[in-house]
């Protein structure tokens, strides 16, 4: 019966995990907009160019389209997996994949060869995917290695239950109700231009390296069956730290896969 | 108590409920300005000064101050001043109480002749115009004789994922509530926000926008309205693609009341 129990916990926990938006409307949307401030102006026009709209009105444009009938057999991968050892993450999977795919197809100058939809499409799955490969609950570790991080106890909130996956998804916004993307851009993107630096350099590997670490530490900073209304300051302080950080990661990396992509010297994309 | 307390809610939710909500309206205005000749600008200025934000709901605001003192039938009376009415041939219905577009025309009519008229009356007229274009846009704002019109719910189907449920699933939604607003959380945007998207998305099409007559446009708008409450009746299944397109077409509807209104007041204020 216990055997039953835990498959059934585990179906639940997988599909739930399936069907969360990473980060949100709110923290897709602040993402975006921050990356939209740190664009050349070149990759500004570019981009307002194709996509006929702004960073952030399509920020959270994959999620809500997923379950459509001409999306729903590509939609793969809003989780990305960590690699073996759970130091990095796997780019061959979930959101890692669909931003190397699309950096391949459109890096290099190859964009202006491509037919104006595709390069909007590929810039749609960009805008959403470097988001979502950056939350902490969107990155899954495996079963095996990581036996701690399965079936936590959900955080109450009222009357709901804010399982693991759920509590990062929703993170940017806590305990910010008011905050617009513009609030949310003048308080948190205060990144100096040395740690601007450090989120763009190095490869995708290092890229997929500091996600990790922040997985890991998402972990230890969940308050496992907790009540939201009553979190310490250290957690609440915790969340938000890492929460921010890995949004801000996720910014300045977009902006630059952008600024690259549409450079007028078309440097190649790593 | 609390049951009355909840219905005396629910009431005046109802007879004041806004089309769009106010940051949209507020957009809407700012993008509009963009668009107004010299001449019509500083007309606007005149009256309304610089900043709009009192005004773009500002009818809303003076019925809500209005509400508790009127019966429920002058409350409902009062609120189809935001509807437009249309035969069944999608032209202007001759209406003896409250409408849209008699409204509308009224104030057209004072703007026209404003040097007989009261600054006051004026800047009624201005207000009525820029509070009742963006209502005539709104599709749920819109009554056509012999189709069902009522707050109904619609179901539409909702895949699996996206619930995280095995099987798909039917959601009841209501009509007014899936036009008064856009689809995945665009709360966070502010109005300036919302402004600049609509900018971005217009670019140089306002003249294509501004193209047509006040009764081509609602006739327009009619056949529109017509075509979605077909959709959505209350006893059918719209398709989950089906009712993620209504986020679009009402985006559309916004782009429109943004040119329409600057097209009226550049005629007008002549």
């Amino acid at each position: 019966m216990r055997v039953v129990k835990g498959l059934v916990l585990f179906l639940l926990m997988l599909t739930l995990s399936q069907s969360a938006f990473a980060w949100g409307g709110f923290g897709h949307g602040c993402i975006a907009y921050v990356a939209e401030q740190h664009l050349t102006p070149e990759a500004k026009e570019k981009c307002r160019y194709y996509l006929r709209h702004t960073l952030p009105y399509y920020a959270s444009w994959m999620d809500h389209w997923r379950g459509s009938e001409m999306f729903k057999k590509v939609n793969s991968g809003h989780t990305t997996r960590a690699a073996k050892g759970g130091e990095g993450l796997n780019l061959k999977s979930g959101a890692m994949a669909h931003l190397v795919r699309a950096m391949a197809e459109l890096g290099d100058g190859k964009y202006k060869y491509l037919p104006d939809s595709v390069v909007r499409q590929r810039l749609i799955n960009m805008i959403h995917y470097v988001g979502d490969m950056h939350c902490p609950s969107h990155v899954s570790f495996s079963k095996k290695e990581f036996p701690q991080y399965r079936g936590k106890e959900a955080v109450r909130k009222g009357k709901k239950r804010v399982a693991y996956h759920a509590y990062w998804d929703g993170s940017p916004s806590y305990w910010r109700s008011s905050w617009e993307i513009e609030d949310y851009a003048k308080n948190v993107d205060k990144v100096s231009r040395k740690r601007a630096k450090a989120y763009q350099s190095g490869t995708l590997e290092d890229w997929g390296r500091d996600i990790a670490r922040g997985a890991h530490r998402g972990h230890k900073i969940y308050p496992e069956g907790g009540d939201f209304a009553h979190l310490s300051k250290k957690t609440k302080k915790a969340t938000s730290a890492l929460a921010d950080e890995m949004a801000m990661q996720a910014a300045y990396r977009l902006a630059y896969v952008l600024n690259t992509i549409f450079a007028d010297e078309n440097i190649a994309v790593r | 108590m609390k049951k009355f307390s909840l219905l005396l809610i629910f009431i005046l939710s109802v007879f004041v409920a806004n089309a769009w909500s106010r940051k949209i309206d507020e957009a809407v205005v700012i993008v509009a300005k963009e668009n107004l000749t010299p001449e019509a600008k500083s007309m606007v200025v005149k009256y309304l000064g610089d900043s709009y934000a009192d005004d773009v709901q500002y009818l809303y605001a003076l019925e809500k101050e209005r509400a508790e003192q009127l019966s429920k039938r002058a409350r409902a009376a009062a609120a189809e001043l935001h509807y437009l009415h249309l035969d069944s041939n999608f032209q202007p219905k001759s209406v003896e109480g409250n409408d849209a577009l008699k409204a509308i025309e009224e104030a057209l009519v004072t703007l026209r002749n404003r040097n007989t008229h009261s600054a006051e009356e004026v800047t009624t007229a201005l207000r009525t115009i820029i509070n009742l274009m963006c209502d005539i846009h709104t599709i749920s704002k819109i009554r056509i004789d012999g189709i069902e019109h009522s707050q109904h719910d619609f179901k539409y189907s909702v895949p699996a994922s996206e619930i995280g449920k095995k099987k798909d699933d039917l959601k009841a939604t209501k009509w007014s509530r899936s036009w008064n607003g856009f689809d995945g959380g665009y709360g966070f945007f502010s109005a300036n926000y919302w402004a600049e998207d609509i900018q971005v998305y217009l670019g140089n099409r306002y003249a294509e926008y501004a193209q047509g007559s006040l009764g081509e446009w609602v006739s327009e708008n009619g056949k529109l309205a017509a075509r979605y409450l077909e959709l959505c009746k209350p006893d059918g299944v719209v398709s989950y693609t089906d009712r993620r397109l209504m986020s679009p077409v009402n985006y559309d509807m916004m782009i429109k009341a943004t040119c329409r209104l600057a097209a009226l007041l550049n005629d007008v204020l002549k």
